[in-house]
């Protein structure tokens, strides 16, 4: 009978730890993260970040935006708008957060589960 | 109860404990936000999470009633209150709606709590700059001396009784740049609220106004943007459940002209971007059209006149961050704000 019982909760160990390995978030926050890509507030592309990394080269406005997707994070890399704010933006990891080309009009923005909260909610400035 | 009995019941237990152990999943999480964004809104990007009370006929109510503060206060649409008003300087009042009014006297209030360091009459200057538009250049100091005299906002009257303003100078213009952004994020989060909406962040290009802090319970946390030109991220973490954080920043927008540069936040007394030692100004107040009013005029102050300013508002409070990389806070930001990046160093106040 002792055994038996050993035997059971061996299993249910099992079981537990299958079913917390199966229901465990996919590593990393961008890994169910898509890249909707518009321009003049059209859906031009959806992209999922998990099909990086890869260039896109998106003709917006009377120029390009080269928009750089890979799983760790979007960003724009190239552009021949004046200025070039939206290179300098820098890379996005988080839903919800964009990165634009106003003189473009080109608004990547991040969608899709978030999962956790991550460290801030918003960045100021 | 039998020894197996018990053993069986300690495995369902075990079981429990085991799977309460692991992520809930999406149904056991608080929901998170539905959110939207907007590239073609006072010239910037806008971001709008609702975290209840979510729907398509909000966020248009929400991005309208910011296009319509922008149609009356923007410098660059011939037909807005704001423009009327500076092409009427020197001539007649101009009948303005209560809301452009409302806005003016705000910004006057501003400007005499910061002794002129804010002055919304500043837009001779801003438009001879016109830095971050294509147009942008330094101009010759002869220019710059015709324009300082244009500003002046003793020269600029409200008349409530009569429904209008003037501007008693020919060629004075008003610019409500510094805290019309500001103003927008007051009206989204009132209207928000009206909609009985209980948590929310909205972004208007890097203005951020809150509610009813995370639906998890604890504050909003905001990060505060690196100073430096294309510095990327966030160089601390502000915690706040319920108001406005605006920033000033030299980095925001620039022009670069024979290997120096110039930023756009001027100060309205040597018609120069304004140099004072720090890099940027975040104000978190309970308005957020005064904290963008209040950011700037900090941002021309400096360090000691700016902490002087914020001090003597009840509710107020700032992070300077200073170009030699020191980051200094009003005292009742301790415990609220911590440094996140190690090439800052925080004074204790
Ligand atoms: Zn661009």
């Amino acid at each position: 009978m002792k055994r038996w019982d050993a035997l059971i909760i061996a299993a249910v160990l099992l079981l537990a730890g299958a079913l917390y390995l199966a229901l465990r978030p996919a590593d990393g926050e961008t890994a169910a993260l898509t890249a909707d890509i518009y321009l003049s507030g059209v859906l031009y592309d959806s992209v999922p970040l998990s099909s990086g990394p890869l260039e896109l080269r998106v003709p917006a406005g009377d120029g390009f935006n080269l928009v750089h997707i890979a799983p760790e994070g979007v960003s724009v890399r190239q552009a021949d708008c004046p200025g070039g704010q939206c290179v300098a933006q820098g890379v996005i990891r988080r839903a919800g957060e964009s990165v634009a080309c106003l003189p473009h009009r080109l608004l990547v923005v991040l969608s899709g589960a978030s999962g956790e909260r991550g460290e801030v909610d918003a960045v100021v400035g | 109860m039998s020894k197996s009995l018990r053993l069986r019941a300690l495995c369902l237990v075990l079981c429990a404990a085991l799977t309460a152990c692991a992520p809930a999943g999406p149904t056991a999480e608080p929901t998170g936000p539905e959110t939207r964004v907007r590239d073609n809104l006072m010239n910037t990007v806008v971001t709008l999470s609702l975290y209840d009370h979510a729907s398509d006929g909000l966020f248009a109510a929400l991005f309208d009633r910011i296009a319509a503060i922008e149609d009356g206060m923007s410098v660059h649409r011939a037909g807005s209150g704001i423009s009327r008003l500076n092409a009427g300087a020197g001539a007649d009042s101009v009948p303005l709606p209560s809301e452009v009014r409302a806005l003016l006297r705000e910004a006057l209030d501003i400007a005499a709590l910061s002794k002129g360091a804010f002055d919304p009459t500043v837009g001779a200057l801003t438009a001879l700059w016109a830095i971050g538009t294509p147009e942008a250049r330094v101009p010759a100091q002869s220019e710059l001396d015709a324009a300082l005299p244009l500003v002046d906002c003793a020269a600029l009257t409200v008349d409530e009784a009569a429904g209008s303003a003037r501007l008693s100078r020919p060629g004075m213009r008003v610019d409500l740049g510094g805290i019309a952004k500001g103003y927008a994020g007051d009206e989204t989060l009132r209207l928000a609220r009206e909609a009985g909406v209980e948590h929310a962040i909205f972004n208007l290009g890097g203005n951020i106004v809150v509610m009813g802090g995370n639906p998890d319970g604890t504050p909003w946390r905001i990060g505060v943007r690196t100073p430096l030109p294309g510095g990327e991220g966030y160089m601390g973490v502000l915690e706040l459940s319920d108001g406005a954080v605006v920033t000033s920043g030299s980095y925001e927008r620039y022009l670069e002209q024979d290997g120096a540069r110039y930023h756009h936040i001027l100060d309205p007394k040597t018609g120069y971007p304004a140099d004072s030692g720090l890099l940027s100004v975040t104000v978190v107040y309970g308005n957020s059209a005064r904290a963008d009013g209040l950011s700037t005029a900090c941002f021309v102050l400096g360090l000691e006149e700016g902490l002087a300013l914020l001090t003597d508002i009840p509710g107020a409070e700032g992070v300077f961050v200073a170009a030699d990389s020191r980051v200094f806070t009003t005292p009742g930001l301790s415990g609220l704000f911590r440094l996140t990046d190690p090439a800052y160093t925080l004074v204790t106040p």
